[in-house]
């Protein structure tokens, strides 16, 4: 097993999150795609510190539970201002909320 | 094999939870087929402890590993919890049959028989656990699974409320066992009760645990029994953390009669007992064991005089289960398990009778609750009636042929022999009179006199009669291997053989205090007889003669009120304190921070008026056309944005790679 | 029950299915997400996803990541799969009325194109850096104890900050959702 399988398992997963978030018209779907995106990003900072030199350096497992409490953070104030939005507009569909439209 | 157990009934709980509503008959079906299953097994191990010289057996395995940590699960099987998981499964049986009848015409049948399938597996899973975090696990499942049972009339607000109370107050108990968990650990490096030699029970860990002193003198064996005491104190509804007990009524009484009578509050006394080898770890009259006897006794007196003066049918039991759990909490105390687990089945079996009783009443008159709208039910209800009056002569304590008696004489008897103090022991007799005396009161408002109410009575069908018959059986047969003469549960505890012994009772230490018990009965049944002889008058007698007395009983001495006007004000009071020093403190902060900006921003406004404006409002002109410009492509949808930050990603990796190669 | 497996299931997987038992839970975690992605049924997708979150936690417990996999666990599976599902529910109805249009202007095309360039682009790089050929190190483990005192040494300025961050999302999130008042 080489770090590449776990790379590409990564890349895969980012992928298939940028590719929801991109593609889905729903708010709560792309969301759903930036949180998969993250736990990509943090698939590979595991992943990296599996595979250093030096396990007892601890900065991946840092980063990681890091950016799992920002995302966290992340994902209850992106929903609630779904919600918001649903309550003014009537819809979750991104493209209907584009007041700041130029 | 005795992992089986539990995992029965959680398996048909979790079967049941997938199923429709309208599957009534195979959930049902199946969730008895499980718990009958879970009896016969435990009947199995039952019988495997009753062999001779049974030694306890247990077999833990690793659950998680952190590090160099590992937390370990396991069962233990011995004659404590093998007693327990008879009488548990047993009495789960027959509530689970008899609530096929009292829940036919509910519409939420299935999910009432999934919880209750659930409450017994994780209720199973506390008595054969071998290490305190799966007994905490499970401790919190049975919480969980009280809550939802309480609430399940979820749609009566005094049900909602009543379930959150339940799960609220005990709650803070199970605080206090958090942390008595979390400092055993820290203390003897294991959580198992027994594990060869390392268990957290056994003399290793028990000697340096009472050997360390934490704080006041006491030993650290101690503070942490007081802080498991907590828990068990939230659950087994001990004073002050006995208000939820009665609240929760409001569930279905088959409920009542298994969580809140039967098995669920007697997880709290089990718990002691399971954890007495650290409770008496600094001798038999350790600080931690006098706190549980004098809360016991205070909680037994306590309990029975609110009894006394309250008027639903279902209330009065639940107050008597309370005193009840005194008494066993008073026996724990004082230092003998034996006592407090031979009350805890005999009480089992009988209070789960008079809650199936009540039940069969309330059935039987349509949903009335009110003893006073009852009365002359005997001709109605003969079957009710007369297993009824059996569970009732238990509970007096009427002596000789019934199970309480001999209970709660073995642990006036122990109490009468505490060194420490005989006051634990007065109070215990004062709560025995007033329990004959409440419960002749009961007796004579539900089936004395003549019917009060208005719905037509009528008798239970057999399939919750049937039920009543055997656990008033149970009752009566429980009391040959409760008697002194045949110290069967002695035996069974510490692995001796019991003999017959018939001169046993007659040994003066005995006889003072048997005879003593049958004068208190006798007394109480007897005064409450002449005093509710004729009920059905608008006013209780006892009201009469003590109105200033029986309204504190009545309004069970204002401790909610008490709770309301303390704790939730001090709350409020803090949550106040809180907004004050926000608003006046920090905003001041603001305020100043805002005042001194106003000062420098008007500062700078002269500045830009005659300096600077000048050159800007020639340079926002070329902005604004600028702005024009690019606010075309701002198309007001975030995927278009998103979409061009994706290509940008694209583009610079693509870049990257060119460099790079 | 056979004690041994159980304890080398929990203290030392990998020596029990060696490279599988990371490989298995990865093909579980992008086969559901690939399937969360193309749904249609919203609830569905949070169902889908959710299983994808508890797939990525036991990666991560299988890389050796202990800590961090029941961090994912807890927090992904237990909390963010939780209020999305809550989010769905609270704006279900106009998903009845709009099921139709379940796709963005560009629709499906342009997303899944510009994830595929990232995704070639991505594979190319891994496939041809040296470093990610490196083989697996021996079992290395992050305990409890460590991590605790990194948060509490090292890290204790970020641990601050994050916590501030989450309060003032909490805060923030009950402000959003709130009634306005009338």
């Amino acid at each position: 097993m080489t770090l590449q399988i776990v790379l590409a398992i990564s890349a895969v997963l980012f992928a298939l999150g940028l590719a929801a978030a991109l593609s889905r018209s729903n708010a709560i779907m792309i969301l759903i795609g930036i949180e998969l995106m993250l736990g990509a990003a943090n698939l590979n900072f595991i992943a990296f510190w599996r595979f250093s030199d030096n396990p007892s350096d601890l900065a991946g497992i840092m980063f990681a539970i890091f950016a799992i409490a920002v995302a966290a953070a992340e994902a209850a104030v992106g929903l609630a201002i779904i919600i918001l939005v649903h309550r003014k507009i009537k819809s979750v569909e991104a493209d209907d909320a584009s007041n700041l439209k130029g | 094999m005795i992992a089986l157990i539990p995992i029965l009934p959680l398996v048909a709980a979790g079967a049941t939870a997938l199923m429709t509503r309208g599957r009534r008959g195979p959930a049902a079906a199946l969730v008895i087929a499980a718990q009958a299953g879970a009896t016969v097994l435990s009947l199995l191990a039952f019988l495997q402890t009753l062999g001779h010289g049974f030694q306890r057996e247990f077999f833990n395995f690793p659950w998680l590993s952190l590090g160099a940590e590992t937390l370990s699960l396991g069962l233990l099987l011995d004659p404590l919890s093998g007693g327990m998981v008879m009488m548990v499964s047993f009495v789960s049986l027959l509530i689970f049959i008899y609530s096929v009848g009292y829940m036919k015409e509910d519409p939420n049948f299935v999910r009432f028989f999934c919880f209750l399938s659930l409450f017994s597996a994780a209720m199973l899973g506390v008595v054969l656990s071998n290490s305190l975090l799966l007994t905490f696990i499970c401790w919190e499942l049975v919480g969980l699974a009280s809550y939802l049972l309480i609430g399940f009339w979820f749609h009566k607000p005094s049900a909602a409320a009543a379930a959150k109370k339940a799960f609220i107050t005990t709650r803070i108990g199970d605080m206090g066992f958090l942390l008595g968990m979390l400092w055993l650990y820290s203390a003897s490096g294991t959580l198992l009760f027994y594990d060869g030699v390392h268990g957290c029970l056994e003399v290793g860990a028990l000697e340096a645990m009472a050997a360390k002193t934490a704080c006041m003198g006491l030993a650290v064996s101690n503070c942490i029994a007081l802080l498991i005491f907590c828990g068990a104190a939230g659950k087994s509804g001990q004073f002050p953390l006995h208000v939820w007990l009665p609240d929760a009524m409001e569930g279905p009484t088959p409920v009542s009669a298994l969580i809140h009578a039967a098995t669920m509050v007697a997880a709290g006394v089990y718990l002691v007992a399971r954890m007495f080898p650290l409770f008496a770890a600094t001798g038999v009259v350790s600080a931690s064991l006098s706190v549980v006897a004098w809360i016991g006794a205070f909680t037994a007196l306590f309990a029975a005089l609110i009894a006394v003066a309250q008027t639903d049918i279902k209330r009065i039991l639940a107050y008597s289960t309370v005193s009840q759990l005194g008494f066993m909490m008073l026996a724990l105390g004082v230092g003998s398990v034996t006592a407090a687990m031979v009350h805890l089945i005999a009480h089992a079996f009988f209070k789960a009778l008079l809650f199936l009783g009540a039940g069969s009443v309330i059935h039987g008159i349509h949903g009335e609750q009110d003893i006073r709208n009852m009365g002359g039910l005997r001709k109605f209800l003969p079957v009710t009636f007369a297993t009824y009056a059996i569970g009732m002569m238990a509970l007096s304590g009427v002596p000789f042929f019934f199970s309480g008696f001999w209970s709660k004489d073995e642990i006036l008897h122990v109490a009468h022999g505490w060194p420490v103090s005989q006051a634990p022991f007065l109070m215990a007799v004062a709560a025995a009179f007033l329990t004959a005396f409440y419960m002749t009161r009961q007796m004579c408002y539900v089936f004395g006199g003549s019917y009060r109410g208005h719905a037509h009575p009528h008798e239970s069908p057999a399939v919750m009669t049937v039920p009543l018959g055997i656990l008033a059986a149970a009752a009566v047969l429980m009391s040959i291997p409760a008697t002194p003469a045949w110290p069967w549960f002695e035996g069974y505890h510490t692995g001796h053989a019991p003999t017959l012994n018939f001169s046993r009772l007659l040994e003066p230490g005995f006889l003072t205090i048997a005879g003593l018990s049958v004068v208190v009965v006798s007394l109480g049944i007897g005064l409450g007889y002449l005093l509710y002889r004729r009920v059905g008058e608008a006013s209780d007698p006892v009201q009469n003669l003590l109105p200033g007395l029986y309204r504190a009983l009545s309004s069970r001495f204002w401790v909610d009120e008490i709770y309301g006007a303390t704790v939730v004000r001090w709350l409020a009071g803090l949550g106040a304190l809180a907004g004050f020093i926000e608003r006046r403190v920090l905003a001041g902060i603001v305020a100043l921070v805002g005042a001194a900006s106003l000062v420098a921003s008007a500062v700078g406004n002269l500045f830009d008026k005659f300096w600077i404006d000048l050159g800007f409002d020639s340079l926002c002109g070329g902005l604004r056309d600028g702005g024009d410009l690019f606010s075309s492509w701002e198309s007001g949808r975030v995927q278009g944005y998103l979409r061009f930050l994706g290509v940008g990603v694209v583009l610079i990796l693509i870049m990257i790679g060119w460099l790079l190669s | 029950m056979n004690c041994e497996f159980l304890k080398t299931f929990f203290t030392d997987p990998m020596k029990l299915v060696g490279e599988w038992f990371v490989i298995l839970p990865a093909l579980v975690l992008l086969l559901s997400t690939a399937a969360a992605v193309v749904v249609r049924n919203l609830i569905h997708a949070a169902l889908l996803l959710t299983l994808s979150f508890i797939a990525l936690g036991i990666t991560f417990i299988a890389l050796g990541a202990e800590f961090v996999g029941f961090v994912q666990l807890l927090v992904y599976v237990g909390a963010v799969a939780m209020i999305i599902v809550f989010a769905i529910l609270l704006t279900r109805p106009d998903q009845l009325t709009k099921s139709g249009s379940a796709l963005s202007g560009i629709g499906p095309a342009g997303g899944a194109a510009i994830g595929f360039a990232l995704l070639a682009a991505l594979l190319t790089f891994v496939f041809s850096s040296p470093m990610a050929r490196k083989p697996l190190p021996a079992s290395v483990s992050a305990p409890v104890a460590a991590i605790g005192e990194a948060l509490m040494g090292d890290y204790v300025v970020v641990l601050i900050v994050i916590g501030v961050l989450l309060t003032a999302a909490l805060v923030g999130a009950a402000v959003i959702a709130m009634e306005d008042k009338p």
